[in-house]
């Protein structure tokens, strides 16, 4: 999979909007016979720019690093961005196929009217997500082992709190206390 | 001894001179002496000339005009001189008798000159400018414009021409302040400057147009005034500067679209938006290819214009503006550093990194491109240049770049911007400060590398001394600086700070003048109580459980949403806490009644965040149940179950998805205990779903009914297990899942 690089907004507004959303996700993700567990932290939710960030961790994935995190952000579907990635080497076919893997997707690459909404009102949110670079060291080009070259598609269900991704990225919402926090760029 | 003959010259100058003719000579000596000669200036002034030129220029009469004409011509060259040589002549005294010159009876040949040698004076913003506003000054000055005056001599029109376009720079000088902008609207200056705009002659235009966009610079009743005023041919002034946008002469583009751009702000053209957009956005860009002096001012134009626009920046991003501006910077740091000149060209950097702070602002894909033009590195030396305005503006520049995530964590750190930023911590100047204390607000957050380095310098102690600075501003950004800083922090960074600030200064903060600083410091409590029960507890002991929960209730008091908010997730942080946290809420009546008013508030955050409140009180917890139970009962006794079941018709989704976590408890504890009679005598111990069914119930029925509705309605995958009366000892209350239930017939009753 290329490599593409795109970057979320901070917008002052947004940041207390957002602050009750579920947060933190844990689940497997699965690679051909291996699982691992990985713990999903979303930073920041920027309606405006339908983007979103945060960092994936994941444990056991390679002996050198037994803990990884990366930092990734989104591409929400939606008035901005179409199911079409049209980047990444993802063909209009690859799209269908992947997309079509979600039970909620209503089968249509091609409307976007049905999405307008969907982060604020919608019961279910698709997103493309990419990973960029590790945390803390940014400056570490690669791992053995690993690669955070490509991107998932991701279906995330509001109602349930579940995040599902190509490749059997299987995540759902982690029971916490509900105590809310709030930060905001100046 | 013999006299040089600079000394003569000025000798001769003395008014107990007989002839005037000499006098004329010398100062015609002087002048060709003095012009575009430095040191001849200097030897001139130290010789005493300005008094004497003052003395010939305060006679009374008007036989000696061309006398008077000579002093005041050399007065000009003096003028054109550096800042020094400008304040050797206000200081002794010369700017009265100038105006005086300009009486219109006089020789219009001395009012153009003097008029000259006032625009020259006032080009440095360290002349002062009050004489002019004293007296009949103004009003003789405004009369100047006036091309078509009966009372001007026949033959002397282009005199007259050129003193009008003398006198409308000089009022675009000296129109800094509000007070001097409506002074000179007052005397009747803008239907004259209208006529000049309209008459036709480029210079006169120009200079037109300088005037008015003086006044109406950040003036929105006088931005109004002009923009609905008519020029000769019944047209408005906007469409007609906009056709001078596209002249062929630079310095007019950038008169027209200096005034426009200040008239778009003031939001008196909104008709015109899309020819901003456009036409004068691309124009300004342009610009920034030229040299001189529209080189350096289009900048700053340009960021005028585009900040807080989203579009606007987005729009100059496409026109390629900042690789232009990237090498105009760049650029000049190399010529710095072969030539060893610094100082020269300062503003046209200052204002070159204002337009790239004003572009990278508000859109990511702008700040990427920033750092993409490889011009980070010049903008953080900037940081540290010995021009105050250069500084800030690259400051500005950190601080619009570091709204991002992405960018804290990389290239930010990566260009050490730390140390110049703790550096600017103690800058003398205050618009250094206040844009400082604003990037600060963003390196200290939770994602950014430099949080751990720049506490351990110590940044707290600078922030104790910043809060008692004295400027609104800078106390705003430190609070907000303060309350990122904690926010997700670790509980011995939170004790390590307050310890350090105090929560005697938060109390203040809380108290504070500024609602705006009430708002940070409210939401400062609300990061400390957030997360751990320890930290919870941290504040009660810090500030106090009657201070803290007494200031809660005032704020919730207030109609200003933000504070209303920020107060009410306070209240749901410490619902998370101990008993002992949830029972200091459950004590204060007038707390419960303003969370009880707050689920019917406009705003659906605010519902959001009330309901909150209640869920977290009603939290189901097998060591306590009886505790639970009784605060379900207190909240139903005062209509809490009441309102939730109103609101569960709601607009808005996240409002009814905790409406149904919410009511989750109040059925839960009704299955539990019963119907309530009232003493809260449970009825039905085993929770197995037995208890009588009252009135409540009925309505749970219809709620069921209501909710399977709207789950067979969406298009979610279907929720799983749950049922919907247990719960059990410790399991996962995820709030989003919908309660399922029969599926009994029965009217819907709609609350």
């Amino acid at each position: 999979m290329p490599v593409f690089a795109r970057i979320a907004t901070a917008d002052p507004v947004e940041a207390t909007a957002i602050s009750t959303l579920d947060h933190l996700f844990e689940g497997k993700q699965k690679s051909g016979t291996n699982s691992y567990d990985v713990v999903v932290d979303i930073k920041h939710v920027s309606l405006n720019d339908s983007t979103l960030c945060g960092y994936l961790h994941i444990k056991g994935l390679t002996r050198e690093y037994p803990e990884l995190t990366t930092f990734f952000d989104a591409e929400i579907i939606g008035p901005q961005y179409s199911f079409l990635t049209r980047k990444w080497d993802a063909t209009d076919i690859t799209d269908e196929e992947h997309w079509a893997l979600f039970q909620q997707f209503q089968g249509d690459l091609y409307n976007m009217e049905a999405h307008q909404e969907d982060l604020r009102d919608g019961d279910v949110v698709f997103m493309r997500w990419k990973e960029h670079f590790l945390v803390p060291d940014h400056r570490v080009e690669g791992i053995t082992g690993a690669s955070f070259a490509g991107f998932y598609y991701i279906c995330y269900n509001k109602r349930t709190g579940d995040i599902n991704g190509f490749q059997q990225l299987t995540l759902s919402h982690v029971e916490e206390r509900k105590s809310f926090g709030s930060y905001e760029f100046r | 001894m013999t006299l040089t003959p600079h000394e003569v010259a000025v000798s001769q100058l003395a008014t107990d001179q007989a002839v005037p003719l000499d006098r004329i000579k010398s100062l015609r000596f002087i002048k060709n002496n003095i012009i575009g000669n430095k040191t001849k200036k200097d030897l001139y002034i130290q010789l005493g000339i300005v008094s004497r030129l003052q003395d010939i220029i305060s006679v009374k009469d008007d036989k000696d005009s061309q006398l008077k004409i000579q002093a005041v011509i050399v007065l000009g060259s003096f003028a054109f001189g550096n800042e020094s040589n400008i304040l050797a002549l206000t200081n002794s005294g010369v700017v009265e008798p100038l105006l005086n010159c300009l009486n219109p009876s006089g020789d219009p040949k001395l009012i153009e000159a003097a008029a000259r040698t006032l625009n020259a004076i006032y080009a440095s913003p360290k002349a002062s400018r009050h004489q002019l506003f004293m007296g009949n000054h103004l009003h003789v000055l405004v009369q100047l414009l006036d091309t078509f005056s009966s009372k001007h001599r026949p033959g002397q029109e282009i005199v007259q021409v050129h003193t009008a376009e003398l006198v409308a720079s000089i009022l675009a000088r000296c129109c800094e302040t509000l007070e001097q902008q409506m002074q000179i609207a007052d005397s009747g200056a803008i239907p004259l400057l209208m006529r000049l705009l309209a008459s036709g002659i480029s210079k006169s235009q120009e200079a037109a147009l300088g005037a008015l966009a003086a006044l109406v610079k950040d003036n929105p009743e006088l931005a109004q005034v002009i923009a609905q005023m008519r020029l000769e041919k019944g047209e408005r002034p906007a469409p007609f500067i906009l056709r001078l946008v596209r002249d062929k002469s630079p310095t007019m583009r950038l008169a027209a679209a200096t005034c426009l751009t200040y008239l778009n702000r003031a939001g008196v053209i909104p008709e015109h938006d899309g020819d901003i957009m456009l036409i004068v956005l691309p124009i300004l860009v342009k610009m920034l290819q030229l040299t001189g002096a529209v080189q350096e001012a289009a900048p700053q134009v340009l960021a005028h214009l585009i900040w807080e626009s989203e579009n606007m920046q987005k729009a100059v991003c496409d026109m390629e503006a900042i690789p232009k501006l990237a090498s105009i910077i760049s650029q000049m740091d190399e010529e710095d550093n072969v030539y060893g000149i610094v100082g020269q060209k300062d503003k046209l950097k200052e204002n070159s990194l204002l337009a790239l702070a004003a572009i990278s602002q508000l859109k990511e894909d702008c700040r990427k491109q920033v750092i993409e033009a490889k011009v980070l590195s010049h903008i953080v030396s900037a940081m540290s240049h010995p021009a105050v305005g250069v500084r800030a503006a690259a400051c500005q520049c950190t601080r619009s770049l570091s709204r991002s995530v992405k960018n804290l964590r990389t290239s930010l750190v990566d260009a050490g911007i730390e140390n110049p930023l703790f550096q600017l911590l103690s800058d003398e100047d205050l618009g250094v400060l206040r844009s400082a204390t604003a990037t600060l607000c963003n390196i200290v957050l939770d994602v950014s590398p430099m949080k751990k380095t720049i506490m351990e310098r110590g940044i707290v102690t600078k922030f104790v001394r910043m809060i008692s600075y004295g400027d609104n501003v800078v106390r705003l950004n430190t609070v907000w600086a303060i309350k990122n800083l904690v926010f997700e922090a670790e509980s011995e960074v939170k004790e390590n700070v307050m310890r350090q600030f105090g929560y005697n200064n938060l109390v203040l903060l809380l108290n504070d003048s500024e609602p705006a600083v009430q708002e940070q410091a409210l939401n400062l409590v609300r990061n400390l109580a957030h997360k751990r029960e320890h930290d919870i507890e941290q504040v009660f002991k810090g500030l106090g459980n009657g201070q803290l929960l007494s200031i809660i209730e005032e704020k919730l008091s207030w109609d200003d949403p933000r504070l209303l908010e920020h107060a009410l997730y306070v209240l749901v942080n410490i619902a998370t806490g101990s008993e002992y946290h949830k029972q200091s809420i459950l004590k204060r009546q007038g707390i419960l009644r303003s969370v009880l008013r707050s689920m019917n508030h406009e705003s659906a955050a605010i519902r959001v965040a009330s309901i909150w409140v209640i869920i977290n009180l009603t939290w189901p917890d097998d060591k306590v149940p009886h505790s639970v139970h009784e605060c379900v009962t207190l909240l139903r006794n005062m209509g809490v179950e009441d309102r939730l079941l109103a609101l569960n018709a709601d607009h808005d989704l996240d409002v009814r998805d905790r409406v149904k976590t919410a009511l989750h408890h109040f059925l839960m504890d009704q299955q539990q205990y019963g119907h309530n009679n009232g003493n809260g005598v449970p009825s039905d111990q085993t929770g197995s779903g037995n208890g009588r069914h009252g009135h409540s119930s009925s309505r749970y029925h219809d709620l069921q009914q209501q909710q399977q509705q709207q789950q067979d309605n969406s298009t979610s995958s279907s929720s799983s297990s749950g049922d919907a009366f247990g719960g059990g000892a410790g399991s996962s209350m995820d709030t989003t899942h919908i309660v399922t239930g029969g599926s009994g017939a029965g009217g819907h009753d709609r609350r």
